[in-house]
């Protein structure tokens, strides 16, 4: 009964619409996932594209509160400027090496090992484990 | 004596037939390979122990309220998460929990592997009419070649239910399988060159871009194919939960318990799904030639594809064709897989993280598929 539905396979069953449904189905899965490609694609261009709108109008305000503070005779250079400064960005492997660093300093896992010995002193108690007369080699005679 | 008779009359003794204990070998060989092999150990126990459960023999027609198709048996009520299609989007919350989109983000394109091996999913369908399926049968044993169990679940659930326990279980067998099914097909569609090819690293992912992911994502994939929203909602939610890294408690929950508890429920009621009387018939195998088939047809599309869009990237920038494999869903076990094929041919070549953005652009390619066949089908 199997193989017999198996030998009926008949390509005159699937009509014009189920045809279309295939080649619409796949061709939209594809538009779906193309245009999350185009938009991840771009996605860093306008995140930089962020970043540098804000750096711009940051300057610009300090540029702005520099000129006011000049024209009223203070100065505003000095501890509050480098404050503003933009921290440098620093990249992932030196964000890595940063990282390993703290865990090994933690967990103390140092090239160089501690010299220092100790000894402490452990109190002898009798034990059937280290006992003489229980041992396996002790032979009957 | 009569109270006897009856009583034997009631055991699993008097009313077993050949096909029950065929169905409870083929459990025990699901729970050898989950347990001895250590393939899909999560999946296989619970449905394997399922099938078990579904297939001991009962006096049927006594209103004992015992078999899954029972109205009000405990596996009855349970059956019905299966059946409203509640679980897979719950599985979908806890693997959005659990994803990494990382290597997708930081290196789009290959989201077009995941949609290219979705090629096996539409010629299935096509596949499945011509042995005379009707339309909703045939969409719904299509969906098996996006090799996502909870997509399979779902869809099956809505256009043929009659059909959910082979459906299921082919899906579930077929991810199993991946490490018997896929090197053969990538191997042969491969030059040993090609094997070979080694892809940039990726680069590293802002958090505002991984935040971002879940939403432009979901408003993309839901707006046009809004019948995969269930899965899309729920996977895209599930990872922006891991993402925000301010909804920490509820990410662990979804990613943990709350997988696992749909994890249990999903596969042993699928397993009890699957009693002789209903699943042993000759369109049972027949869906699980046609899923065969169709994973066969998605892996090779991945890796073609792979191969196509070599002709058009620069010579320091190719594509490994190994990771269009891992195009089908089946998250991570096609990952691994070309991980492990890779290493093969190149002892330092580990394409593990590069087949991990094919093999999460096929779980939303393969719930965009399942949704676009409910609203052509339904």
């Amino acid at each position: 009964m199997f193989f017999d539905r198996l030998t009926e396979l008949d390509f005159s069953l699937v009509t014009t619409e189920e045809i279309f449904i295939m080649i619409e189905g796949y061709a939209v899965v594809f538009v779906v996932l193309s245009l999350l490609y185009l938009v991840f694609h771009n996605m860093p261009k306008f995140i930089d594209l962020g970043k540098s709108l804000k750096k711009k109008l940051q300057s610009r305000k300090q540029s702005i509160v520099e000129a006011a503070e000049k024209r009223m005779g203070k100065n505003g250079n000095g501890a509050a400027k480098e404050q503003d400064q933009a921290v440098p960005e620093i990249s992932g492997e030196v964000n890595a090496a940063i990282g390993a660093a703290i865990h090994m300093f933690a967990n103390e896992h140092h090239d160089e090992e501690s010299t220092v010995l100790t000894i402490e002193e452990v109190s002898r108690r009798y034990s059937p484990w280290s006992s003489k007369i229980y041992s396996v080699t002790n032979l009957r005679r | 004596m009569q109270g006897l008779e009856n009583f034997y009359h009631y055991t699993g003794f008097y009313n077993v037939t050949p096909g029950h204990l065929i169905m409870i070998a083929v459990a025990c060989f699901f729970i050898y390979l989950a347990i001895k092999k250590g393939y899909e150990p999560l999946l296989l126990v619970p449905i394997g122990f399922g099938i078990i459960i579904g297939n001991i023999p009962f006096l049927q027609g006594a209103d004992l309220q015992l078999g899954i198709y029972e109205d009000g048996s405990v596996m009855n009520y349970l059956y019905q998460g299966v059946l409203k299609g509640v679980y897979p989007p719950l599985i979908f919350l806890g693997i959005g929990a659990m994803t990494d989109f990382s290597t997708l983000i930081s290196n789009p394109k290959l989201v077009l592997l995941g949609a290219a091996a979705q090629i096996g999913i539409f010629l299935t369908f096509f596949g499945a009419i011509a042995l005379a399926f009707n339309t909703g049968a045939a969409g719904a044993i299509a969906i098996i070649g996006g090799a996502d169990g909870p997509t399979a679940i779902f869809l099956s659930s809505r256009l043929a239910p009659d059909l959910i326990g082979p459906i299921a279980i082919a899906a579930y067998s077929y991810m199993a399988l991946v490490p018997v099914i896929q090197p053969p097909i990538m191997r042969l569609l491969t030059s040993d060159k090609e094997r070979r090819i080694r892809m940039k690293p990726p680069r590293a992912v802002s958090k505002i871009e991984k935040v971002l992911f879940p939403i432009i994502g979901l408003l993309l994939t839901a707006f046009i194919a809004p019948a995969a929203l269930p899965l899309l909602g729920m996977l895209f939610f599930g990872n922006l939960l891991k993402e925000s890294m301010v909804t920490e408690r509820l990410a662990e929950t979804a990613r943990n318990s709350m997988i696992d508890i749909v994890t249990i429920l999903l596969g042993l009621t699928v397993g009890a799904s699957t009693q002789a009387t209903t699943f042993l018939t000759p369109e049972s195998i027949l869906i699980f030639v046609l899923g065969a088939l169709s994973f066969m047809i998605a892996t090779a599309g991945g890796v073609l594809f792979a191969k196509f869009m070599n002709l058009f990237l620069p010579d320091d920038n190719k594509i490994n064709p190994l990771i269009g494999a891992a195009g089908v869903s089946a998250v991570p076990d096609s990952a691994r897989v070309v991980q492990h094929e890779g290493l093969r041919y190149d002892s330092s070549n580990h394409l593990l993280m590069h087949a991990m953005a094919p093999n999460v652009a096929g779980v939303i390619g393969s719930a965009v598929a399942a949704g676009l066949l409910m609203s052509f089908l339904m």
